[in-house]
């Protein structure tokens, strides 16, 4: 499981995230929503270890991860919002690579490797190097890297950012069972579509504040608005409505 | 958990870094085969031809008596010293992007490894990005030294090996520390702040550099009176710096050629003790700051760099006039805005101007009354030579790395309406308008310092100019034809593979330039001191052709194969 508890982070003057509480359990498919520069990949980031927060805890399965960051990490797969891939590797040895680093065994990381490729299917590509994919293949390989140690908290910025719609529907199932599994999904998403069908709970920041929490039924009630779907819902808390109408008003000549 | 030995995660990091390498190797395309070829060739002639003038240097010095090879070994002390700072200013700034601003680093901390292995890995990349080009630069030199003083060529490479291993680690833990604490100190002061620290830092070493080793007095002995000069370097033994490493090494090559094994030994421990003590406090520190110094980095990209007033206004006095087509002003305006907000980019560029002045400076020490036309040409070209030499450094280090600049953004300009040609003028002129300024004020100002007047001043003001152009075009094209998208760091591009080449490409243009006008201004010279030699008519014109066709292929070959390869790159 995650938890935040009052996490609060700032560049200079600026609070990008401010006095965030989270708790998503075992099992739980969580999205967090927010329109741009609203904190979520600065949340995401503290919670990966590559930002520090000035006060708060953030626990992952019950490690620390400023006390005890590399256990922490050990438990989690993260899938950053533009990833880093050793470009000359081929998407075989870029996974033994990642397995080494999360202490798996050669033949564990092996018989993970087969399967994912082949849940993927990206076996005519695995010898190939990076460098050679498009950006949904890469996509593909990061997604790989991320479930190849079968980890206990998924991350994910951004998921189907590039890709094609089978990859998609198969990244919305392969999260579905992960979840079912008894797997966290922490999933920033801008797609609400996917946060609709996919989470059991949705939190909304905005300006580095958590303004709605719940499922979709808890948030409809919370924006007093009955029938609405997420997109309206998220329009309405977000301030997106006064936006919209500025762009039906514009006049382009 | 159990606990892995400290090495296993970094060893298996580098085990696929090297896998990485070795795809790359085994997979490059006939026009990187082509361009690394050409690249190990000039980079061939350039060892060759610096092994040869080192080699003419050593051999003429050996063949004075008494002096020669004292002198020899001071020259060679010095040379350490400076490949010594060098080294470790290499590695403060090819660490910022290895250990700070690298993707794969990022990376890797986001994985289950432990920050010290990470720092390991990075700090061992650090090591060969920042040091391999200043080797390359510095190894004629040594096996010079090797070669004059009849050394046995393996045993000498062998003893070479075992004192520069450690010689190049103890910068790398200087340069390295420097930097974590630079980043430390980054969450309690301003970029602007901690620059203007770091450079008055830098400028400080440099003229206690100035001060207690005198490099300009050793010149000026040199060519003043050789009477005095033992007296020098009698001085000068009290102030070599015998607590550097750099002092170390040369006294090692010193002993290796007197013979005394009990010397070299005693130099080779104190060099491999210190570099373990410097290991040994660098992974303790790093150990204790890296991740610290990584998130204050990191944090820096996510202030608040919402354009400020005062940005605003400096923004207003970088407006450029309306006569200039638009195209051509939005590009040199994006430039101009994002060289100013790039502070690693104007620090670097005042701390060379800092120490182009104290060069200016230090010409003082000089003698302005000297009335041998010989001496006096011979200063002049000196200081012709050393100017290019400068003049070359400032090039690739601020206009090669223009076109890589423009990063993955390239597509911008690429998809726009604006001709390729186009915007190369527009990198060329603003590059060169800048670089020609400097470049003439460096000549005016020391050929002033230096009392050259006349025909010498006005000589030198036309070679600058030219040398402005050529240097310019040189940095540009080769800049085009071997772009680095994918890095932002500026001194990163220019420590490049591509950055190498332009350097040694740029350092001998600047050397056959000096050559070519030195050799008519010699005889001119002896034919004013003697009028009964006749007035070398032929030599003069020759010297003007060459240069004419010297000065014609360096503008235009590199910019026509530097346009060609950015028309047919993909984007």
């Amino acid at each position: 499981m995650i938890e935040l508890i009052k996490v609060t982070k700032k560049f200079g003057n600026k609070t990008a995230v401010d006095n965030l509480s989270l708790h998503i359990k075992t099992g739980e498919c969580f999205g967090f929503l927010g329109p741009n520069g609203a904190g979520k990949t600065t949340t995401i980031k503290l919670m990966t270890g590559l930002l520090r927060q000035e006060s708060g805890t953030i626990r992952i399965c019950g490690s620390d991860i400023i006390k005890d960051p590399e256990m922490a990490k050990m438990k989690t797969g993260y899938v950053p919002d533009s990833p880093y891939i050793y470009e000359k590797l081929t998407a075989r040895e870029y996974l033994e690579f990642t397995g080494g680093l999360y202490d798996m065994s050669p033949e564990r990381i092996r018989s993970q490797t087969e399967w994912l490729f082949d849940l993927f299917g990206m076996d005519g590509w695995v010898d190939q190097r990076c460098e050679e994919y498009s950006h949904g293949m890469r996509q593909k390989v990061v997604f790989c890297s991320a479930f190849l140690h079968d980890p206990e908290v998924l991350i994910v910025d951004e998921p189907m950012v590039g890709l094609d719609p089978q990859s998609t529907r198969l990244v919305k199932d392969l999260l579905k069972l992960y979840s079912s599994k008894g797997t966290v999904i922490f999933m920033s998403t801008h797609t609400l579509s996917v946060a609709e069908e996919l989470c059991d709970r949705i939190g909304i920041v905005h300006d580095g504040k958590l303004i709605g929490l719940g499922t979709l039924d808890e948030l409809r009630s919370m924006a007093a608005a009955e029938g609405d779907n997420l997109e309206s819902l998220f329009l309405k808390m977000t301030g997106g409505p006064r936006r919209a109408n500025l762009a039906a008003g514009a006049d382009l000549g | 958990m159990p606990r892995e030995p400290i090495l296993d995660k970094s060893l298996h990091i580098m085990h696929y870094k090297t896998v990485s390498a070795r795809s790359f190797l085994g997979n490059l395309d006939a026009e990187v085969v082509m361009k690394i070829l050409v690249g190990l060739f000039v980079v061939s002639c350039f060892f060759t031809g610096s092994l040869f003038f080192f080699y003419k240097i050593f051999s003429y010095l050996g063949g004075l008596r008494d002096i020669g090879f004292l002198l020899m070994n001071k020259l060679v002390s010095l040379g350490f010293l400076a490949i010594f700072m060098m080294l470790v200013i290499s590695n403060i700034i090819t660490s910022i992007s290895t250990l700070y601003r690298s993707r794969e680093t990022a990376f890797l901390l986001s994985t289950p490894t432990a920050y010290q292995k990470v720092f390991t890995v990075k700090f061992i990349d650090n090591i060969f990005f920042s040091t391999w080009a200043v080797l390359l630069l510095g190894l004629p030199l040594i096996l010079a030294y090797g070669m004059v003083r009849g050394f046995v060529l393996w045993e000498y490479l062998f003893e070479i090996f075992c004192v520069l291993l450690p010689f190049v680690i103890i910068p790398a833990c200087i340069g390295v520390s420097f930097s974590i604490l630079m980043f430390l100190a980054s969450r309690y002061l301003s970029p602007r702040q901690l620059i203007i620290t770091l450079g008055s830092l830098i400028v400080l070493g440099v003229i206690v550099y100035f001060k207690i080793g005198q490099p300009s007095s050793l010149a000026f002995n040199v060519i003043s009176d050789w009477r005095v000069l033992n007296r020098y370097l009698g001085s000068m033994g009290a102030t070599s710096f015998a607590f550097l490493p750099s002092f170390w090494v040369s006294e090692t090559l010193r002993t290796i050629a007197s013979g005394g094994r009990h010397s070299l030994l005693v130099y080779m421990l104190a060099l491999i003790s210190t570099t373990l003590m410097f290991l040994n406090v660098t992974f303790k520190f790093a150990g204790r700051y890296y991740y610290d110094s990584w998130l204050a980095s990191a944090e820096h990209h996510g202030k608040d760099s919402r354009v400020k007033q005062a940005t605003k206004r400096r923004a207003r006095f970088f407006r450029l006039p309306e006569w200039l087509p638009s195209d051509f002003r939005a590009v040199l305006s994006k430039d101009l805005k994002l060289f100013v907000r790039e502070p690693a980019q104007w620090a670097q560029f005042t701390v060379l101007l800092v120490l182009l002045a104290i060069y200016l400076v230090n010409l003082k020490y000089f003698p302005t009354d000297v009335e041998d036309s010989y001496w006096k040409t011979l200063i002049g070209f000196g200081n012709f030579a050393f100017s290019g030499f400068i003049l070359a450094t400032l090039s690739v280090r601020f206009v090669y790395p223009n076109i890589s600049l423009e990063g993955k953004s390239f597509w911008a300009i690429a998809s726009s309406p604006m001709r390729l040609r186009r915007v190369f003028w527009v990198k060329f002129w603003a590059a060169f308008s800048i670089f020609v300024l400097i470049s003439e004020v460096l000549a005016f100002v020391s050929n002033l310092m230096l009392g050259l007047r006349g025909m010498l001043m006005a000589l030198t003001f036309f070679s600058v100019l030219l040398m402005s152009i050529s240097l310019t075009s040189l940095s540009i094209g080769l800049g085009a034809i071997f772009p680095r998208f994918e890095e932002r760091n500026p001194g990163k591009i220019a420590s490049s593979m591509g950055g190498m080449l332009a350097t040694i490409i740029s350092l001998a243009y600047v050397g056959v330039m000096v050559v070519i006008a030195a050799l008519p201004a010699n005889r001119y010279t002896l034919h004013k001191m003697n009028p009964d030699l006749p007035f070398p008519m032929f030599e003069v014109m020759l010297s003007i052709a060459l240069i004419l066709i010297l000065n014609l292929t360096a503008i235009t070959v590199p910019l026509r194969l530097g346009l060609s390869s950015m028309r047919r790159r993909d984007y």
